[in-house]
């Protein structure tokens, strides 16, 4: 977009660094008067409690995959699980990966609708983006996301309990997973976390972005009358490719 | 400002909470939206955490009581590392404060159009109203707030703004303001809507927002929504401002849990919203998308006056809504009724409390005297909060307070004072009573063992307003007990 | 075990029957309570109303009142949580007072709550003899007083009486809901608190009982003086009263308004048994 403030970038810093003067009076002013509220009360809880009852799935439950997908298809989302034994070793895996995908692209895109790839592993990468083939959606358009049919993504991690994907904007093109219609998610079994509990507390490098949403099913609205929709910002359907 | 949700002070509910109670639209849709949210909100709990539910609520209650406790200490944490992160951040000790923060901001870039995500405290501090002043359109984003944005609205919940509000409004909305063509289909409402805004998206010189929490280990604010408006609100506009409330600072992520599955179970019945989004700098090095400049209001509007105050509790809330979906009084009255953006159970604690706190000092309560009494203190809200706020705890607290400052009614005052006389003086209670009896038996209409008063005389007339006073008119207990223990003990004795 | 009855001044005002019935079911389980004579109000009119110091000097009075009892029952579950919850906090931590509140706050009890955890009464035990040939049993639905959540004892009076084989117990739909009362709420938001009553009102006529047993006088009154004003049928009575009944302690009344049902259902019934 044709940005007005363009031209007067140095007039914006020159603002930017007054602002930054009386900013930081305001802030030491009100840290000043938070810290005399804090005080004007007793402590009522010296320590934040044990949040064990916090988590409902333990870390070495078994079938973490199985978990999450009954609980992204309870909240609306699609699994597709892919496991590389049509004949066996590791090049079927990815060709049946490839395989998953293209169905997948062609039954939201058809043949003419765009892929936009935002996939940070290498392999997936490159497997995401042979399938998408002619479809594949150039980087550097500024209009990219939103003339494209279809998001594909790999995750940072995903949740079975609640059957949740996390992704962040590290070495993925951010919101690809939000403003296409049709979102597909690559998620490989081992990036399962049992609760949303192990994400904040083994999984921090997933917060390590300048952006990181935690999806739990489709774009969702209830506030016509109840009446749930889904589609009405982010994707209608989110395709969750589960490989083993 | 909408004067739905900011009324002239001192405001007075009754009118409004009547003509909410006739209007049977209004009882019909909040009613059974209400009710559906509570019962699904029971369920998922029930199913997800069961006997745990209620030791859950209480590791959140003091996880965020102790933020609030050392909410000092947080600040100082969460501006150093938001700053880290190459986001710039603001205080605001009022709304318009915080107003005109953004207008800066704004200005500075020459900012003629905005979009923004839903927001409670952009609510609070009038953005919205700023904003237009100042030239600079707004879209409301959330479907809710997009269609109360239409028709010049006003939310009346904290999650679902539009629960006073139908298809058939909604369709006629999108013809008038939208040119769209008449359609009573949720989802092709729904629809008409996006394609409205994708293209506004992004156009959009500034992004807006609001914040769930702040973390003050990772500098980050996290936001929940269902649509993704916030992503895209987020993700377009090279400028995204974060207004938030000081009180949604907790610790970091270690501490996020507990509050996430709290909010979404409470709130809508789901085991996190859609989207949980964690923003944290502006976008990076390298990075495809995302705002070149982060920017963090941070809000006071009353809340370190609260944080000082015997109240400091109220600022646990997450905003659930959950408290408005159980009260009885909010299902009939509606958020209207409550003059704030802040309806219902929460809503009337919190609002004269802001109010009273705001720099410059608020009459509170005084402009708010009707709010602590519309609630027959059932207990529902506090039965349903996810961090133990005691709501009618602080209703009964903030009557006494009216009570001291003469802002209840004389009458009622001096009549209770008698009460407590008279209880205090048995001989003279029973007289009273048995005068109340002889008069209904004198004048009541007898029907079995009761004697009905259509218009009780004094006190008993508000009762008589809409119901009936049914005497007992048969012997008294204590006369039935007193012959009932003699024969007993008689009985007793000669065994 | 000495048993004091906590009349509360709203029961012995408009519900004389309610006590007569928890006196005569007590006795049926064993315990003969005595009712203290100075008793009025346990000061929670002035406690809901912002006159806490006031309530404070009514609370002590019931401190004093009760302490020589081992054990102190009402037939009123809100009049019940303002012992149990709210006269503590009225004194300074570490008074007398606040002992005193204590003190009577651990030994007050609920009507059902005093049956089932103090005086271990199996429901089963109290079940009439003869239920499908005995006209004394009615088809009724149970309404809990909202403050009975605070004692963890919300919905605990359908099961018991269900157990307890007192008529044909149906579920009230939506009970967890607030019937309006409310105290004065129902004389400051007089629309707000009947439109709740009619909700309540709506639910139990959906269940098709006669009866309505309301765990709270106030409940009580607000919804039968509703349904008086309004000419629904309906019959509003404490648990103590329908367990009396069931028992055949007391003899059911009749009123214009359930006269014609209940005589259809039941034509036998009518005169005193007690």
């Amino acid at each position: 977009m044709t940005a007005p403030h363009e031209k007067s970038r140095d007039e914006v810093a020159n603002n930017a660094n007054e602002r930054t003067d009386d900013g930081d009076r305001a802030i030491d002013a009100l840290l000043a008067r938070v810290r005399a509220a804090v005080s004007a009360q007793p402590v009522t809880v010296a320590e934040v409690p044990s949040h064990a009852v916090v988590r409902r799935i333990a870390n070495d439950a078994s079938d973490l995959a199985g978990l999450f997908e009954t609980q992204a298809t309870a909240v609306g989302m699609r699994v597709t699980r892919v496991h590389g034994n049509q004949v066996g070793g590791p090049s079927t895996l990815d060709a049946e990966i490839a395989q998953t995908l293209a169905r997948l692209i062609d039954s939201h895109a058809g043949t003419t609708g765009r892929a936009v790839v935002a996939v940070k592993d290498r392999e997936l990468a490159r497997i995401a983006e042979c399938a998408a083939g002619a479809r594949l959606a150039s980087n550097t358009d500024d209009d990219l996301l939103f003339g494209c049919a279809v998001g594909i993504t790999d995750v940072d991690a995903a949740i079975a309990e609640s059957g949740s994907l996390v992704v962040s904007t590290n070495y993925r093109i951010r919101n690809a997973w939000i403003t296409p219609p049709i979102h597909i998610a690559l998620v490989r079994e081992s990036q399962v976390l049992a609760d949303l509990v192990d994400l904040f507390e083994s999984r921090q490098d997933a917060l390590d972005a300048a952006s990181t949403t935690i999806i739990t099913g489709p774009s969702k609205t209830a506030d016509i009358e109840g009446v749930l929709v889904t589609g009405v910002h982010g994707p209608a359907a989110v395709e969750i490719v589960l490989v083993a | 400002m909408n004067e739905l949700i900011a009324p002239p002070l001192p405001f007075d509910m009754k009118p409004r909470a009547r003509e909410a109670v006739r209007d049977l639209k209004l009882q019909q849709f909040v009613g059974s939206a209400t009710h559906l949210k509570d019962i699904h909100r029971g369920g998922i709990f029930d199913r997800d955490f069961g006997h745990d539910y209620d030791a859950l609520r209480t590791v959140a209650r003091d996880t965020k009581q102790h933020a609030l406790d050392h909410l000092d200490e947080l600040l100082e944490q969460f501006i150093a590392n938001a700053r880290a992160s190459g986001a710039t951040v603001h205080a605001a000790t009022t709304g318009a404060e915080a107003c005109e923060i953004a207008l800066r901001i704004a200005r500075a870039h020459g900012a003629l159009s905005c979009v923004k995500s839903k927001s409670m405290v952009t609510e609070e501090i009038g953005l919205l109203p700023a904003f237009e002043a100042a030239g600079i359109k707004t879209l409301e984003t959330d479907l809710g707030e997009f269609i109360l944005q239409i028709d010049g609205d006003a939310p009346s919940h904290i999650v679902t703004p539009m629960i006073h509000k139908d298809r058939v409004a909604t369709a006629q909305s999108f013809v008038r303001e939208l040119g769209a063509r008449y359609t009573e289909d949720p989802t092709e409402l729904t629809m008409i809507a996006r394609e409205h805004m994708r293209g506004l998206y992004r156009a959009a010189d500034i992004g807006v927002s609001g914040a769930n929490f702040l973390l003050a280990d990772e500098g980050a604010a996290v936001i929940c929504t269902n649509e993704g408006n916030f992503d895209l609100s987020v993700g377009g506009p090279p400028v995204h401002i974060v207004f938030v409330g000081i009180e949604k600072l907790i610790r970091g992520a270690r501490d996020l849990a507990p509050f996430l599955k709290l909010l979404a179970r409470s709130g809508t019945a789901q085991p996190l919203t859609v989207y949980t989004s964690f923003v944290r700098g502006p976008r990076r090095a390298g990075e495809h998308g995302g705002p070149k400049e982060l920017h963090f209001v941070l809000v006071d509007a009353g809340r370190v006056g609260v944080l000082a105050s015997e109240k400091r509790d109220l600022l646990r809330c997450i905003r659930c809504g959950a408290c408005l979906n159980a009260c009885p009084v909010y299902r009939k009255v509606g958020g209207h009724s409550y003059g704030s953006m802040y309806a219902g159970p929460i809503g009337a604690v919190l609002t004269p409390e802001l109010e009273r706190a705001q720099a410059g000092g608020g009459a509170g309560l005084a402009n708010y005297a009707d709010l602590p009494r519309a609630s027959s203190l059932c207990g529902a809200c506090y039965e349903v909060c996810p961090v133990k706020i005691d709501i009618p705890k602080f209703l009964l607290h903030d009557r006494a307070r009216l009570r001291e400052r003469g802002l209840s009614p004389k009458s009622e005052g001096a009549m209770l004072r008698l009460w407590r006389w008279l209880a205090e003086r048995p001989m003279l209670f029973r007289l009273a009573i048995g005068a109340a009896r002889l008069h209904a038996r004198l004048l009541g209409q007898k029907d079995g063992s009761r004697a009905w008063l259509r218009a009780a005389p004094g006190p008993g007339a508000g009762w008589t307003q809409s119901r009936d006073l049914g005497m007992p008119t048969g012997e008294r207990f204590r006369d039935w007990f007193a012959t009932h223990a003699a024969k007993r003990d008689t009985k007793r004795g000669a065994r | 075990m000495r048993v004091a009855l906590f009349t509360t001044c709203l029961a012995e005002a408009l519900a004389p029957r309610a006590l007569k019935a928890a006196v005569l079911v007590l006795e049926h389980c064993g315990v003969a309570p005595e009712v203290p004579l100075a008793q009025t109000c346990c000061g929670q009119p002035l406690l809901s109303n912002g006159l806490p110091n006031d309530g404070a000097k009514l609370a002590q009075r019931m401190c004093e009142i009760f302490a020589p009892y081992d054990a102190v029952v009402t037939p009123s579950g809100s009049c019940c949580s303002v012992v149990r919850e709210k006269y503590a906090g009225l004194f300074a931590e570490g008074s007398r007072e606040r002992a005193n509140a204590n003190v009577l706050a651990a030994k007050t009890f609920e009507f059902i709550e005093f049956l089932e955890t103090q005086l271990k009464i199996d429901p089963t035990t109290l079940k009439p003899k003869d239920c499908s040939a005995n006209a004394r049993c009615a088809t009724l639905t149970c309404h809990d007083a909202c403050h009975l959540r605070g004692l963890h004892r919300h919905g605990c009076t359908a099961p018991f009486l269900r157990s307890a084989g007192c008529g044909t117990v149906r579920d009230l739909p939506d009970m967890s809901q607030c019937c309006g009362f409310g105290g004065m709420f129902s004389t400051q938001f007089p629309e707000v608190s009947s439109a709740l009553g009619d909700e309540k009102l709506a639910h139990f006529t959906s269940t098709g009982a006669a009866v309505l047993v309301a765990s709270d006088t106030g409940c009580a009154a607000h919804l039968a003086g509703l349904a008086h004003r309004k000419g629904v049928a309906i019959r509003v009575i404490s648990p103590a009263e329908a367990i009396a009944e069931s028992l055949g302690l007391l003899a059911r009344e009749v009123t214009s308004a359930n006269a014609s049902t209940e005589a259809a259902m039941h034509p036998k019934n009518g005169t005193e048994v007690g």
